[in-house]
């Protein structure tokens, strides 16, 4: 049965999407393996593409576990940064006492680095997810946090005035547009963070993370280094991005649910 | 003809700049001395007490040598840096030599400093624990380098589900805030901080436990001791004879080495070269001299790495060390 015109579209759009990162992707491995060969670069300071997936597919078990470790403790942080960063937010964008007195140790508590925070991290939590959720939290709220007070204070002041005239209260008017309005930017703030939470939880496991089967990325990462097994490095690498682009794929798709009726950011073509 | 004159002057500048780069990577450096740069797996020392003697000492400068010690931390990638020429020495611990060699990599055992494994986990003295199996098999937590050889062969032997091991940054917070913490330490430094500390501690050796490698090993790339032996003799045994000084009298070293590492006191590092002796000096050192490596203990070492499976193949244990010849103190 030929295919409706609108199925067709989608199917259009889909792949419209789709073929420019994969060609891309298809491109730098090739290129990447061609480099190996031509080099002659030793496999224990990068190793080949095939020797990558060949590590991946001996210890695809552990390597799953390892995600599902990590995606927990980056998607646990991420939850915690959005609401604390949304809510941090609101109160801070809410008067000008708080953005002066606030906003600035927000401000300076990101500098701070993690791996400093990070062994202080156990001694205050113990060791296993707690620290990895609370190191990908601290790393994520920030982007949040700042996205939310701008697009709360980015709401049209002609229409404030509108607002104004008609007698609307300040919830009121927090409600009805400067938090509808704020939105897209919060989206934009998230999809930073989501990627950022990764890293974050990574560095948490480096000290924190239970070794084993189980084990999370961080510590699947400092334990192939010791064995100086460099191709199962790149492969939890490689994962870790992955789950990096899940969690982008999620924080996309609730912008789009939020966004698509109303907004040019929600509009996936 | 001020035409011809800026050309030749600008032509003697790229060849003269060009030969001053090329002379900064030449291990012949331009003093005509053998450059080697010594790449540490951990933070100045008296594990490395030896090397700084001999460098106090002036024995690699009257070897011909310019030796630069370049100070480690956990992590430091010493196996790939001294198989890619990073570095021209670096210090592992057997297994990682025999590891990296599986992996492609060619560095050559030349001269080891703990003839006992000196790794132990250290307890809080009202632990129970009082073997490795007791922790294993506990229920308590072990803060350890994960992928460690012999914590692979402890999981192998008594399983994991009794057990939780977690990193350890090598800071010892952790450690003493928790009583119920295990943590894997070199028997000559962080029990030596603790007794500082009037905490009271316990050790478990891992040497005692069936794991006896060879520990901070002096290795090189097979390469270089193919191309320039001569100059890795002369290294060999001025070092040898730095760690002859520093067995003597450690306290005259240790002030220097502390300078580089304010978080160990000079007395801390005392009291650790005194441990430490009995792990450096024994029977055959007596007979063979100090750094002597047997045959005997790196099939040992191969053996238990392919039990644990971290060598899927067996590994020619016999090319991954080689004592060279001494030459006379000049």
């Amino acid at each position: 049965m030929p295919l409706a015109f609108g199925e067709v579209r989608v199917m259009s759009l889909v792949w419209s999407r789709v073929w420019p990162p994969c060609a891309a992707i298809i491109c730098a491995v090739l290129i990447w393996g061609l480099s190996v060969y031509v080099f002659d670069i030793p496999p224990y300071l990068v190793p080949s593409p095939g020797a990558v997936a060949h590590a991946a597919r001996e210890r695809w078990e552990q390597l799953l576990w390892a995600c599902a470790a990590t995606a927990q403790s980056a998607s646990g942080g991420l939850l915690i940064a959005a609401l604390v960063g949304i809510i941090g937010g609101a109160v801070i964008a809410s008067g000008k006492l708080f953005l002066r007195g606030v906003y600035p140790i927000a401000s300076f508590l990101q500098m701070v680095p993690l791996v400093a925070i990070a062994p202080l991290l156990v001694i205050w939590l113990g060791y296993g997810k707690a620290p990895a959720t609370a190191a990908a939290a601290l790393v994520a709220v920030f982007p949040i946090l700042a996205n939310t007070i701008d697009g709360l204070r980015a709401a049209d002041p002609s229409l404030r005035e509108v607002f104004q005239l008609h007698g609307a209260s300040r919830f009121q008017l927090w409600w009805k547009l400067e938090l509808p309005g704020a939105v897209p930017s919060i989206v934009t703030g998230l999809r930073v963070a989501a990627g950022l939470s990764v890293i974050g939880a990574i560095v948490g496991e480096f000290v924190s993370g239970y070794a084993g089967d189980r084990a999370p990325i961080g510590m699947v990462v400092m334990t192939a280094m010791r064995e100086s097994s460099t191709d199962l490095v790149f492969a939890a690498i490689a994962l870790s991005s992955l789950v990096g682009l899940l969690l982008f794929a999620l924080v996309n798709l609730v912008g789009l649910l939020l966004l698509r009726r109303w907004h040019p950011t929600g509009d996936p073509s | 003809m001020s035409a011809w004159i800026g050309g030749a002057v600008a032509c003697a500048a790229v060849c003269g700049s060009t030969s001053l780069l090329s002379s900064c990577d030449d291990p012949q450096a331009s003093s005509g001395r053998t450059k080697l740069r010594v790449q540490l797996d951990w933070v100045p020392e008296p594990e490395f007490g030896g090397l700084y003697a001999a460098k106090q000492l002036g024995l690699f400068d009257a070897a011909g040598l310019e030796v630069e010690i370049i100070g480690g931390a956990p992590g430091v990638p010493v196996a790939q840096m001294v198989a890619s020429g990073t570095c021209e020495v670096g210090l592992l611990s057997g297994d990682q030599i025999l590891t990296t060699r599986a992996k492609g990599g060619s560095i050559v055992a030349l001269y080891a400093t703990f003839e006992v494994n000196p790794t132990a986990v250290m307890v809080h003295e009202s632990n129970p624990a009082r073997t490795l199996k007791d922790l294993w098999t506990g229920g308590g937590i072990v803060a350890t380098e994960p992928g460690l050889p012999w914590v692979q062969l402890m999981n192998k032997k008594y399983g994991v589900d009794q057990v939780r091991i977690v990193p350890t940054t090598g800071a010892l917070a952790s450690f003493i805030a928790d009583p119920s913490l295990a943590q894997s330490i070199f028997i000559t430094a962080e029990p030596v901080q603790m007794e500082l500390q009037k905490i009271p501690v316990r050790t478990i050796s891992v040497a005692e436990s069936g794991y006896n490698p060879y520990v901070a090993v002096y290795c090189v790339n097979e390469a270089l001791l193919n191309s320039d032996e001569p100059a890795l003799r002369r290294f060999i045994s001025a070092l040898r004879r730095g760690w002859q000084a520093y067995q003597q009298d450690p306290e005259k070293f240790n002030a220097a080495i502390a300078a580089l590492n304010p978080a160990m006191t000079v007395e801390a590092m005392n009291i650790s070269a005194k441990v430490q002796h009995d792990y450096v000096e024994n029977d055959e050192t007596a007979a063979h001299g100090l750094g002597w490596m047997s045959a005997e203990r790196w099939q040992a070492t191969e053996v238990a790495l392919r039990e644990t499976a971290i060598l899927k193949d067996a590994v020619d244990w016999r090319s991954a060390f080689r004592l060279l010849p001494e030459e006379p103190g000049r």
